[in-house]
């Protein structure tokens, strides 16, 4: 068995559903400086990106938002992976390896781009949903990455587009909307021409409340509004309220970290797809 | 370690400087809209980088109201149930 061989039946063995390699050069010509895999580890020559720790089917059908964000997924098992990955790489193949985790560098603004990786490594292409990467056979992937010295043949992006989904391009057709927009009109926007996203916009600052509802940021701004606050009993009211007491229970069991939104694929035609088997 | 920023900076450049930033985000096949860096807003702009990352990651506290936040769940179920845009 060939290294890449190896790579990806290591990697499906430590749970990621699909695994794609993508070559630095070609990660390089589309992300700025400061954000490619040989700014985070020198000589990079590959990336390995790990697919997985979607919803399962059996979230999507869980009646409520909060289920779904809350339990329905959970992106730690995948981070774990591309860490022992990353060991099987340096013990047994013997290049120097770096995992990459989804989350931030500095506010915002991840390590190096995941989609764009993901991307690169055909593990799915651009939606109208934000930008977010669908996979053909599992609609929705998180990602996570492994950054390797190790020359790896690259898999490069799909062939053809993942979206939009030829039920979203009729109803296009006809309504001027898709099962994404309509589901988020705020958030997101866009047209389709002859089959194909012509142009997407996605107001992350819209999303980001949503998909981080009970995150870091609003730990901040809650204990912000609490030393602002005069009152006692209305400190206490902020402190010991409901939703202070989740961010807090994030930071600390990185439960419900993120406590996702997940409206504008919850009618994705590709996201719904794989659960249409189940009884 | 960043030292704190200088709030008379901070509120005459986080405007300009949030808006080159990745909060909105447009995608075009085979064209690049990508959000600047803080190394090419400090260019940009005349400020360091150390600044700009200062007042990039205070904005992107300050613009999103905590209000969104705590409305978000409410949000989130409605839309859940029925997407607003459906026609």
């Amino acid at each position: 068995m060939n290294a890449k061989a190896q790579i990806i039946e290591k990697a499906l063995s430590l749970g990621a559903r699909a695994v794609g390699i993508a070559a630095v050069d070609s990660i390089n010509r589309f992300a700025p400086s400061g954000y490619r895999p040989d700014n985070i580890l020198q000589g990079a020559l590959s990336v390995i990106v790990l697919g997985g720790n979607e919803p399962t089917a059996g979230s999507w059908r869980s009646g409520t938002n909060r289920v779904l964000g809350s339990i329905g997924y959970n992106r730690s098992q995948l981070a774990a992976a591309a860490r022992r990955l990353a060991y099987f790489v340096e013990d047994h193949l013997g290049y120097y390896a770096i995992p990459i985790p989804s989350g931030n560098r500095t506010g915002h603004y991840p390590y190096i781009s995941l989609k764009l990786c993901a991307e690169r490594a055909g593990l799915g292409s651009r939606s109208m949903a934000g930008g977010v990467i669908l996979n053909p056979q599992y609609g929705l992937l998180y990602f996570n990455a492994v950054i390797t010295t190790m020359p790896l043949e690259e898999d490069g992006p799909l062939a053809d587009s993942v979206c939009p989904h030829s039920s979203c391009v009729r109803l296009w057709e006809k309504k001027k909307t898709t099962p994404c927009i309509s589901s988020c009109p705020d958030c997101l926007s866009g047209e389709i021409k002859a089959g194909r996203i012509h142009w997407m916009e996605y107001r992350q600052d819209c999303c980001y409340p949503r998909a981080q509802t009970t995150a870091m940021d609003v730990f901040q701004k809650l204990l912000l509004e609490a030393v602002d606050e005069s009152d006692a009993d209305r400190r206490k009211a902020i402190l010991f309220g409901s939703h202070f007491t989740r961010a807090v229970r994030s930071i600390a069991y990185s439960s419900e970290l993120s406590a996702q939104c997940f409206n504008c694929l919850k009618r994705c035609p590709v996201v719904k797809r794989p659960s249409r088997r189940l009884r | 370690m960043p030292r704190f920023v200088n709030m008379d900076l901070y509120n005459r450049y986080k405007d300009e400087i949030w808006k080159l930033t990745n909060a909105k985000q447009r995608f075009e096949p085979q064209i690049s809209h990508r959000g600047l860096t803080d190394r090419e807003i400090a260019s940009q702009l005349g400020l360091t980088v150390a600044e700009v990352t200062e007042i990039r990651c205070i904005a992107e506290n300050e613009m999103i109201s905590l209000e969104k936040y705590l409305d978000a769940d409410d949000t989130k179920e409605q839309r859940y149930k029925r997407a607003p845009g459906k026609m």
